[in-house]
């Protein structure tokens, strides 16, 4: 099974490149990209996502609201030096006994460390199909290793058995991994915008903005109206929702490049 | 029966697995020194070492410690001069006292971690880490302290 996909995974880029006979049938196509919503719904579940995210801060419960403790993903991705994810968040889920609110554990707790972020928040399919299979946004990782992870990585099997009141993943794990084959059996046929429409999501295109616009890195990416100053100059401001820290985009002159800083609120 | 060693000392406890890690150190080995807070890991008071590692006591059951090196506030030093120790005298820290044992133990991890720590540094390592007294600034001072300190004692 092994040797089959790696030989996929090499010749998928040609056939795509070729998008001659040697691509997938349209049936084939079509059950791609129709399981390609499998495997969307469950890298964008909260027990999936709540890590996988563009911030520096990871997510938690259901609603994928901030974590306590302002904890953050660290040089590593494995928290702050002296902080790290392992202080709480052991190597198995704590008993029952110990009640529904103890943090829950599984091997290896982190988030993505920094140079490789591999988020999925509010990506939508296509660009959601892009990251998954480019190897230079998900470390590396061809389709055997992307199948390998998918299917017995512990800390993504944790999704299906989170303890405490946490929902689940809803997708049976074996139909995920399932959905996940047929995917890249099809040679991982890139989901485009018109499948998307297709399946009803996308009207408005609000996650087409680029992973790094959610952690204001790059200032360009948000557009305003700034205040106008003296000789072309102009101030624009840029409030993060959640705890209202503010950046101040400053433009010396009109076409000169912008400058963030952060003022505390 | 879970062999532990505290301390550098090892020893059976006739306790059951899944008991908290934090019932044993205290309730069985009766090292007090670690405080019990929340029990949900979400104030600190419960911080020691696994492996050299911080780790939340209250929240770890005994099984999971089986075979490693457990380090409380009692075995930073025998006579209380590890620099951060000596970093919280000097500087009083100390209000109430009830989380400072978990701070110490933090603060020591992220001198480990990072010899020099910055006041950003401090803030994210010792966030988990709840004081009631609002001793925050203090805490924040000493562990500059207890840096110089430990670069003066190692030097």
């Amino acid at each position: 099974m092994r040797h089959e996909l790696r030989g996929l995974a090499m010749l998928a880029p040609l056939a795509l490149a070729a998008c001659g006979p040697a691509g997938p049938s349209a049936e084939q196509r079509a059950a791609a990209v129709d399981a390609f919503a499998t495997v969307k719904e469950v890298f964008q579940h909260p027990r999936c996502q709540n890590c996988h995210i563009p911030g520096d801060a990871p997510l938690q419960f259901d609603a994928g609201v901030a974590h306590a403790q302002a904890v953050v993903r660290g040089p590593d991705g494995h928290g702050a030096p002296g902080l790290p994810c392992g202080t709480c968040h052991g190597e198995s889920n704590p008993p029952a006994s110990y009640g529904p609110h103890a943090p829950p554990g599984a091997p290896h707790w982190a988030l993505p460390p920094p140079s490789m972020r591999m988020v999925t928040q509010g990506l939508s399919a296509p660009a959601l199909c892009a990251m998954i299979k480019d190897t230079k946004e998900n470390n590396g990782r061809d389709f055997a290793a992307l199948i390998k992870h998918v299917s017995e990585d512990k800390l993504v099997l944790w999704g299906w058995n989170p303890g405490g009141e946490r929902k689940p993943v809803p997708v049976p794990h074996a139909q995920f991994v399932e959905k996940f084959k047929v995917w890249a059996d099809a040679g991982a046929v890139s989901v485009g915008v018109t499948d998307a429409r297709r399946s009803g999501e996308m009207t408005n295109f609000p996650s087409e903005r680029p992973a790094t616009a959610e952690d204001r890195a790059v200032p360009g990416h948000r557009k305003g109206d700034p205040i106008p100053g003296l000789a072309g100059s102009a101030v624009g401001w840029n409030a993060r929702r959640e705890n209202r820290e503010t950046l101040r985009v400053f433009e010396p002159r009109a076409g000169t490049t912008r400058k963030a800083s952060l003022v505390p609120a | 029966m879970v062999s532990l060693t505290i301390n550098g000392k090892t020893q059976d406890f006739d306790v059951p697995d899944d008991m908290p890690l934090l019932w044993v150190i205290r309730d069985v080995a009766h090292l007090t020194g670690t405080k019990f807070g929340c029990g949900l890991a979400q104030c600190g008071a419960c911080t020691v070492h696994l492996d050299g590692a911080p780790l939340r006591a209250c929240v770890t059951p005994v099984g999971a410690a089986a075979g490693k090196a457990i380090t409380t506030i009692e075995g930073l030093s025998p006579d209380g001069t590890h620099p951060v120790q000596r970093a919280w005298a000097e500087l009083d820290v100390v209000q109430c006292g009830y989380c400072q044992s978990g701070q110490i133990m933090s603060a020591v991890a992220l001198i480990k971690a990072k010899p020099e720590p910055t006041d950003a540094d401090i803030d994210a390592a010792l966030s988990g880490n709840i004081c009631r007294c609002g001793t925050y600034p203090r805490i924040r001072a000493a562990v500059h302290r207890a840096a110089t300190l430990a670069k003066e004692t190692t030097r």
